[in-house]
């Protein structure tokens, strides 16, 4: 298991080599490369259907590449199966996706705790700090997530990402369902990330603003990732 | 982790599964129907296990009660006179009567019997008491001298009589010698154990059969509907578990924890019933079947395994829906896409239908493999059905969202959308009223087989004037026995003997009687013989129609009851009784007579009436597979109504938000026009068909009436009622929600 006090990996935290996929005889990536390191944050912006999301969803194992290699920590992600890409999920990233995903019949409290029991950390020691995480992100203790706003159902999707202090987080259009407000606080918490806890952020997103914030932001683009300037972003 | 760390880690996720049930989509209806679903089948499942018991334990007091004949080596054994007869109490099954008498001092009694009656005495079992009552059968043999001990019968409420005649028994032929009863006292003798079970009882496979067919299909489809109620939310759930990094393992564990507490709950109902079957002999509605709690107790325990199989099997099953459908493949939420699999069950359910309705010939007459290709063709219709139907729903879902679209529908558009996109739930509801509709086809079937026989003899005897008894002696009797049986005859009741003609076909028929007897049945009553030519009273025609062959004329002797015994005991002569006031003649005292004049009494029934008797333990049978049926019918019933409610929570909480847009609930009654009673219109005709083919196998020779037309056009009319009822509800449970919603 990894933690903060440990520090990341040596090496890149991801490192992803000549990814090629393709659906329905389109291809998505073309030999795409990818490597940010710990405490460094990356920004992919592209036009819808352009493979940003499943870019991300290579990165879990959710989905297998037709060829390349995607290496977290170390680990070559194609090649895990099972009980090891599960430990991978659970214990090296951190996931926050573009509605949070929150189990609704659940806690805000249980959601966050269950990324930490499910990496089978210390159980007592989830909860507390599902709890703190909750309370450092102003979000209210509440019996379901139903009874939370936009952001603070985010902010919780946050909170559970960062549960397991991941080396890699790794965020879906994190503020596309948000107003301008939450959104700016999203983005503050997310960027934030990499500063304070070492640890490699890949987001995904349409909002400039926010993808400006990166330390890089890239556009893919005919199955590659292609770097963006930030003359361009501004002007985007 | 440690193995105390992996069991708290277990028991927190077991925990977070039980909390995600409480607050899930439609998580009152998912309890109750869990809970409801494990009760039916820990009840169906201990319901196999109590009929083995009682199949086991009838076997065993069958056994036991079978006598032993004499050997030369055992010439010298104890031994009692035996000769086992039959007897009927009106429009019922028959049974045995036994007469009895010690051949020497110590004679062995038969199980169940306690002491030796006296002569003229009789040992009755309490249920052949308490049915004949009102034939007062309890002297119909004799003075009472007690009743048969449960050990001693097949089951509680057979019936049984033995019967000492007063005038004592000889052993010859066809009176036996028997030295003991059961295995232990030698080999026991086929062909003289009494009871009729053994032949009237169908084979316990075939019970089980329909046990499995008609209660627990339909209980395991409630408790697999009952699993899938809010299956969205829960699939959604176990992707995102393994998008976390949740192994199976951790989602199996939420899973059973989400659905363990409803199922122990239902599952633990169960137990009470059975306790009350192992202390109490337990009357079956509608049957009239009395089962025997001491079978339960000696052979019945796996019953009480049945709540924890129930467990297992509901948590394997929750556990193997969670891990087949919420595999996460994408960072968005997933589509319920329709699976390859679901496509090759949906291709198999034609060839399952074929087998179910074919199969059967291929095994030729009269196997019970008949019956088992036919069930396992119906298992396959059962399993491979919802997988058609979905494929079928979903496609048609298609076309109804594209003219909703053409047309400007906003019903037909969101219900094509929702059906398109979710054909499970709509193929749930569909498959469960087609799979009722052939539960109940085949319970009718099933019965229609069973109560062919007792029906048509109904039918060709309702024509029948039963005005008139046939007196059968049993065994040889002599003339002064027959006198003294017409000395016994009720007030007003008058005999006739009837005489066939001396070669068949040719000479009169000779009725002889005395002139009350002559003058009610229309006939003259003149000293000299006379010749008639026509019968005109009723009851004439049917002892005629019954009991001679041939003969031109009727030859009418006035004779006295000195003339009329002599003439009784003749050859083929038959003596008859019949009101002098044309009344219904007193059956019971008539039987009572019998017993009072001859040594072993006589049948006494109407003409016909033995071709009515054989057909009624199948009769009887057919309550079984009705009862069964109507039990399943309604079960799936249920099934259906929690499956649609569930449903309809969850569509109306989607459609919640139109409200704003619409402003109106007309949206949700046409959505749910096309959502919900479209398809069940379209089920009913569809399912009654597949239900009536998958019944043909069922079918005898000649027997076209099984599933009546009538029958099957009020089942449709009840469908298509229902399911106006059901998409009402629908609707307004989408307006209740909608006026909750909040944006």
């Amino acid at each position: 298991m990894s933690n903060s006090d440990t520090g990341p990996a040596p090496g890149p935290v991801l490192h992803i080599q000549d990814l090629n996929h393709s659906v329905r005889d389109r291809a998505l990536f073309k030999d795409l490369r990818l490597t940010v390191g710990a405490g460094e944050s990356v920004a992919i912006t592209g036009p819808s259907g352009s493979g940003k999301s499943t870019l991300l969803s290579s990165i879990l194992g959710l989905i297998k590449p037709h060829g390349g290699s995607i290496r977290v920590a170390g680990a070559e992600v194609t090649e895990l199966r099972g009980r090891r890409i599960a430990e991978l999920r659970s214990e090296t990233i951190g996931t926050v996706f573009q509605f949070g995903e929150l189990l609704p019949e659940l806690s805000p409290l249980d959601n966050v705790a269950l990324a930490a029991l499910l990496s089978r950390s210390d159980r007592a020691g989830g909860y507390r700090r599902a709890q703190e995480l909750l309370d450092e992100l102003r979000v209210p203790r509440a019996e379901t997530t139903e009874e939370l706003s936009g952001g603070e159902h985010q902010r919780t999707a946050v909170a559970r990402a960062l549960i397991n202090s991941p080396e890699l987080v790794l965020a879906d259009e994190p503020t596309g369902s948000l107003d301008p407000d939450a959104t700016a606080r999203i983005a503050d918490l997310l960027f934030d990330l990499p500063r304070r806890r070492r640890c490699a952020l890949v987001l995904v997103t349409h909002d400039v603003e926010v993808a400006a914030r990166a330390d890089r932001v890239l556009r893919l683009e005919a199955g590659q990732l292609v770097p963006v300037r930030a003359r361009e972003v501004a002007e985007a | 982790m440690s193995g105390t760390g992996r069991a708290g880690l277990s028991l927190r996720l077991l925990r977070i599964g039980r909390d995600a049930g409480r607050r899930s989509d439609a998580a009152g209806t998912r309890v109750a129907a869990l809970a409801l679903a494990a009760f039916t089948v820990a009840l169906c499942l201990g319901l196999l296990s109590l009929v083995h018991a009682s199949y086991v334990g009838k076997e065993l007091r069958r056994d036991a009660r079978t006598p032993v004949g004499q050997t030369e080596r055992s010439r010298d054994a104890r031994a009692t006179l035996w000769l086992v007869g039959s007897d009927t109490l009106k429009g019922r099954r028959s049974f045995s009567v036994v007469h009895i008498a010690p051949h020497t001092p110590d004679a062995p009694l038969p199980p169940g019997v306690d002491h030796w009656p006296g002569p003229g005495e009789a040992v009755l079992s309490p249920g052949l008491l308490e049915a004949g009552a009102a034939e007062g059968i309890a002297g119909r043999y004799g003075r009472l001298s007690g009743t048969i001990g449960q050990e001693g019968l097949d089951d509680p409420g057979e019936w049984l009589a033995y019967v000492r005649p007063a005038k004592g028994m000889k052993a010859e032929a066809p009176i036996e010698v028997v030295v003991g009863f059961g295995p232990e006292a030698g080999v026991p003798a086929e062909g003289l154990q009494p009871g009729t079970g053994r032949d009237d009882d169908k084979p316990e496979w075939m019970f089980q059969g329909l046990v499995l067919g008609l209660l627990l299909v339909p209980s395991l489809l409630l408790l697999f509907t009952a699993l899938r109620a809010g299956a969205d939310g829960r699939d959604r759930r176990g992707a995102l578990v393994d998008a976390l990094g949740g192994l199976r393992r951790d989602r199996a564990l939420i899973a059973v924890g989400e659905a363990v507490r409803p199922v122990a709950w239902g599952a633990l109902a169960s137990i009470p019933f059975f306790a009350m079957a192992a202390l109490v002999d337990v009357r079956v509605p509608f049957v009239g079947y009395v089962t025997s709690s001491a079978d339960v107790r000696q052979h019945g325990w796996p019953a009480l395994l049945s709540p924890v199989v129930v467990m297992v099997t509901a948590s394997a099953l929750a556990v193997i829906g969670d891990q087949s459908a919420g595999r996460a493949e994408g960072t968005r939420p997933a589509g319920a896409g329709r699976s390859r699999r679901q496509r090759y069950l949906a291709f198999l359910c034609p060839p399952a239908v074929l087998l179910a309705s074919r199969g059967p010939e291929l095994a030729g007459d009269d196997t019970q493999y008949r019956a088992w290709i036919s069930w396992i063709g119906l298992a396959l219709v059962v399993l491979t059905l919802p997988a058609a139907v979905a494929v079928v729903v979903a496609g048609l879902g298609g076309r109804l969202e594209r003219i909703g679209r053409q047309r400007g529908w906003a019903g037909a558009l969101i219900a094509g959308r929702r059906i398109s996109h979710h054909p499970a739930a709509t193929a749930r509801l569909v498959t469960g009223v087609t799979v009722a509709l052939i539960v109940l086809v085949q319970a009718l079937a099933w019965q229609a087989m069973f109560g062919t026989y007792h029906a048509k003899m109904e039918e060709v005897l309702s024509t029948t004037n039963r005005n008139v008894a046939e007196i059968g002696p049993r065994g040889t009797v002599s003339t002064g026995e027959t006198a003294a049986y017409l000395e016994f005859l009720p007030e007003d009741h008058v005999p006739v003997v009837l005489a066939p003609p001396r070669t068949a076909g040719d000479g009169p028929i000779t009725i002889s009687g005395g002139c009350a007897a002559l003058e009610s049945l229309l006939l003259p009553c003149s000293p000299a013989p006379a010749r008639v030519d026509v019968a005109l009273d009723r009851r004439l025609q049917q002892l005629l129609h019954w009991n001679t062959e041939g003969g031109t004329y009727l030859k009418v002797v006035r004779a006295d009851h000195a003339a009329l015994a002599e003439s009784a005991v003749r050859g083929a002569n038959t003596l008859a009784v019949v009101r002098a006031d044309g009344g219904v003649p007193a059956v019971a005292a008539l039987k009572e007579a019998s017993y009072r004049a001859y040594p072993r009494g006589a049948q006494v029934r109407f003409p016909g009436e033995e071709w009515l008797t054989d057909g009624v333990p199948d009769r009887d049978q057919g309550r079984w597979i009705r009862l069964f049926g109507v039990l399943g019918t309604g079960i799936l019933v249920l099934a259906v109504g929690l499956s649609g409610k569930a449903e309809f929570l969850r569509q109306g909480r989607a459609l919640a938000p139109l409200t704003v847009l619409t402003g109106g609930h007309r949206v949700f009654r046409s959505s749910a026009a096309w959502s919900i009673v479209a398809p069940l219109a379209l089920a009913a005709p569809a399912g009654c068909v597949v239900a009536a083919w998958t019944a043909r196998p069922v079918a005898r020779p000649g027997m076209t009436y099984y599933v009546p037309g009538g029958l099957m056009a009020t089942a449709v009319t009840v469908v298509l009622a229902v399911s106006v009822a059901m998409g009402m509800w629908a609707a307004r449970t989408a307006g209740r929600q909608a006026r909750g919603w909040r944006a």
